[in-house]
């Protein structure tokens, strides 16, 4: 009986909270959850960002690192929150929709989430060995085509944007290649570097040495324009490719039903922190792309890249939950 | 010549006053997280990185290093005293460690682990000045199907390293390779064994595994057992710590061969100190005369673990800093403090910015020293935390290993786990059931299963991917010429009819009924 009063007498205060949220937003430090290790891009995103976003609330914005289950765990954890705009996620494919449909996850993947905004991107770019003595990717999609199922390309798991990448190359070019999944971009990197597979999508930090070395060697950018760390590498659309965006997008959510003014006070902050130009400047030089998209066009957004996404879990055959 | 130019450079900027101040403060965090049981590295790796923004690239990197290093070090002490591994790596120092404090040679076994961790560390780092483009390069030439057959290598070792029967080592690593399965399958993206748990996922986590095993079932089984544990006794002076001269001589070689074993298995990528630990103990075991010593208070059974995995944790920074791949998580999450901190590892960073690059394996060596200058005084304070009341201290160790789980991915579930895992090596451990072997089978099932999958993916299902390449050639043949050995060994004790090691399991275990 006790329990049961304590309980009511925090669900009223958490309602009073709610509604006091309005004009007091934010009152208390926020948690941006960030699903992915500390010390890889979405970490150094997130950390930029609440740096930025503490000076403009008023509050701290402090990075908390929940990495594990493919997105999982951190994306229940804050689908789980009270929709207060204290407990933010950094939201991604994984998060919204791929690890929901792949994963028995305790959470729906769109449905428990308020979009923010959408902050950044970072490129994933074709890249093959040197040894594979590839420099275009027509010459790829030749030898391809010429003998099925011999090239191989690298991935960072089943169903993870570098799988889905090349299942979209290989759609749009009529072709067949086989799919060695990885553990993650670093092993992927290794194997390609020493020609034990022939080609892989990957994120651009973690290749930019090795294409500088020469030891990569760069066919196309897999983003809506090119990056200004590789200003001679084509976009995937220049090679003609149609509609070729597969870079790993990063943005901000909150739990569904989270107020609509403290979205948008969230959202104002977001803005005017991406509109500093030493802050654009240190991420670009990270790889990181400045990618903003307000609350109504990052809802549509997620909207339509779920829909164009799950058609390429169904036709790479990723198993579901 | 240049290259000496370099390293003096390098010299130069670790022994400035900022360098060798924040590589002491990182050693010494280091050396007391590794001393907790459950405090990993990582996690305060990652609590100190934002304190870094704030300071100079390189040494903010040297501080950080100097934590992983320095927790090697910390790590023997509380599995050699208490019997609770600080890291999955003490898990193997403890076998032996442990039968030394018993015996009242605590003193002893710490300051050798010291000497040999020193060594181990030094002698890597000396390897890595001179030949870290060399061992980058072979790094590249090891695949799948060479991971694989070294993963099987040291499958077939772990069977060994438990004492006593060899039939429960045998059903332990079966264990292991079980619990292994759970988790997401990696080519198929299907979770196994995850019973719709998200936080199993990605597996049972080692350390978890570990801890349970080790550090909860000995604090269990001396609640059941109170008789299980004398308080120390006598004083510890310095000269009961040094070895005799005999002593010395025992622990030269080992010391070696681990060393060796771990600046080699270090320096590839992903399989990391862990492994090259249980493999050096297993192999010091194999090759002795008396491998029954092994598992009470053998000093070889110490000297080669402790070289190998400081060997290891200084060759393991050869491909992440030469190649900017790397090998673990931790080694990741350097890489990533790095790139925040504008520094790009890899092909070109050795050129482009050698006074970071010597500078930091200058440090490496002279935060070696730090350690052995801070460790040696600091073993009479340890071994006094003997005469603590068991009552007080290992409740103290219980929140220590449950921060330290919880601290990994901030799961109650892990919590939960490591219990259960303390109650399964409470009832393994009065069985006589060796712990060890287990852990070995959970690390290497996964990653021979994923190795061998790539292997066979990378060949086309072609299984001659074993046999075509030159080094496989080679490990296959090693691994034909062991297996050979043991039959003959086995042929041979069977000859002479003594089944007297499947007979006194009781006698040889881990438990402490013999004192």
């Amino acid at each position: 009986m006790k329990s049961r009063l304590t309980g009511l007498a925090l669900s009223a205060l958490a309602l009073s909270a709610s509604l006091a949220s309005a004009q007091d937003y934010p009152a208390q430090p926020i948690t941006l959850v960030n699903p992915y290790a500390a010390g890889g891009s979405a970490d150094l995103i997130a950390r930029t960002l609440a740096e930025g976003m503490t000076e403009r609330l008023g509050q701290p914005v402090v990075v908390e690192n929940r990495p594990g289950a493919a997105t999982a765990i951190a994306a229940t954890y804050v689908a789980q929150s009270d929709p207060d705009g204290y407990t933010l996620l950094i939201a991604s494919s994984p998060t919204h929709f791929i690890t929901p449909e792949i994963q028995p996850v305790q959470y729906e993947g769109l449905a428990d989430f308020a979009p923010v905004a959408m902050i950044a991107n970072v490129p994933n770019v074709l890249v093959v060995g040197s040894g594979a003595e590839l420099s275009t990717l027509e010459e790829l999609v030749a030898k391809a085509k010429e003998s099925p199922d011999t090239l191989a390309f690298a991935s960072v798991g089943n169903g993870s944007l570098p799988h889905l990448s090349s299942v979209l190359l290989m759609q749009e070019t009529d072709t067949q290649m086989v799919h060695i999944p990885y553990g993650g971009a670093a092993p992927a990197v290794v194997d390609v570097l020493a020609g034990n597979v022939d080609l892989a999508f990957l994120n651009l930090p973690p290749l930019l040495p090795h294409i500088e070395s020469g030891a990569l060697v760069p066919l196309g950018v897999a983003a809506p324009e090119r990056t200004p760390l590789l200003p001679d590498v084509a976009t995937m659309a220049e090679l003609g490719l149609g509609e070729f965006q597969m870079s790993t997008w990063f943005g901000v959510s909150a739990p569904a039903n989270t107020p609509e003014d403290v979205v948008a006070k969230l959202d104002a902050a977001i803005a005017d922190t991406l509109q500093d130009e030493e802050l654009r400047q240190r991420l670009e030089a990270s790889g990181v792309m400045m990618f903003y998209k307000p609350t109504d066009e990052f809802a549509g957004f997620l909207e339509s890249e779920s829909e164009r996404l799950l058609k390429l879990l169904d036709a790479a055959d990723v198993p579901r939950n | 010549m240049e290259m000496y130019a370099d390293i003096l450079i390098g010299f130069e900027r670790a022994l400035s006053f900022d360098a060798l101040l924040f590589c002491f403060i990182g050693v010494t965090i280091g050396t007391f997280v590794g001393v907790l049981p459950g405090v990993g590295a990582l996690a305060a790796v990652s609590l100190c990185l934002p304190m870094t923004y704030y300071l100079d690239p390189t040494v903010a990197m040297i501080m950080l290093a100097g934590i992983f290093y320095g927790a090697q070090y910390g790590s023997s002490t509380a599995s050699i005293l208490l019997n609770v591994p600080g890291t999955v790596t003490a898990a193997v120092t403890a076998l032996d460690g442990y039968p030394m404090t018993q015996q009242g040679r605590a003193g002893l076994a710490l300051f050798v682990t010291t000497i040999c961790s020193f060594v181990g560390g030094s002698i890597a780092i000396i390897l890595m000045m001179g030949f870290t483009p060399l061992i980058a390069r072979a790094a590249l030439s090891f695949s799948s199907a060479e991971y694989f057959l070294i993963m099987a290598f040291g499958l077939f070792l772990a069977s060994t390293i438990g004492s006593g029967s060899q039939l429960k080592s045998l059903a332990m690593v079966a264990l292991g390779l079980t619990l292994g399965l759970v988790g997401t399958d990696l080519n198929s993206g299907v979770s196994r064994f995850t019973f719709g748990q998200v936080e199993l996922y990605d597996g049972i986590s080692l350390v978890t595994i570990a801890m349970g095993l080790f550090g909860v079932a000995e604090i269990l089984n001396s609640i059941v057992d109170d008789t299980s544990r004398k308080p120390a006794t006598g004083k510890i002076t310095f000269k009961s710590m040094l070895p005799s001269k005999a002593e010395w001589k025992v622990i030269v070689k080992p010391t070696l061969r681990g060393t060796a074993i771990g600046a080699v298995i270090g320096a590839l990528p992903g399989s990391g100190a862990t492994i090259a630990t249980f493999i050096a103990y297993a192999v010091e075991k194999r090759q002795s005369k008396t491998p029954e010593r092994f598992g009470k208070g053998a000093l070889e059974g110490i000297a080669a673990p402790e070289a190998a995995n400081n060997s290891a944790v200084q060759s393991a920074f050869v491909p992440t800093l030469s190649l900017g791949i790397p090998g673990d998580a931790l080694m990741a999450f350097l890489l990533g403090a790095m790139m925040i901190h504008g520094v790009v590892p890899g092909p070109r960073f050795l050129i482009d910015q050698p006074q970071m690059f010597w500078g930091l394996v200058a440090s490496f060596w002279i935060g070696n020293v730090l350690l052995l200058i801070l460790n040696i005084p600091l073993i009479g304070v340890w071994v006094r935390m003997l005469s603590i009341p068991y009552n007080i201290l290992f409740p103290a160790m219980l929140f220590f290993i449950c921060i330290g789980v919880y601290s990994i991915e901030y799961q109650v579930f892990d919590i939960a786990l490591v219990m259960i895992f303390g109650i399964v090596g409470l009832v393994m451990n009065r069985l006589a059931y060796p712990a060890a072997p287990l852990l070995l089978g959970f690390i290497l099932g996964p990653m021979m299963e994923e190795h061998f999958k790539r292997a066979l993916l990378m060949s086309r299902g072609s299984f001659s991917i074993f046999w075509e390449r030159p080094i496989s050639v080679v490990l296959l043949a090693l691994l034909a010429g062991l297996l050979l050995l043991s039959a003959r060994a086995i042929w041979k004790s069977q000859r002479a009819a003594s089944p007297s090691s499947l007979s006194e399991p009781q006698m040889q275990s881990q438990t402490k009924d013999t004192q």
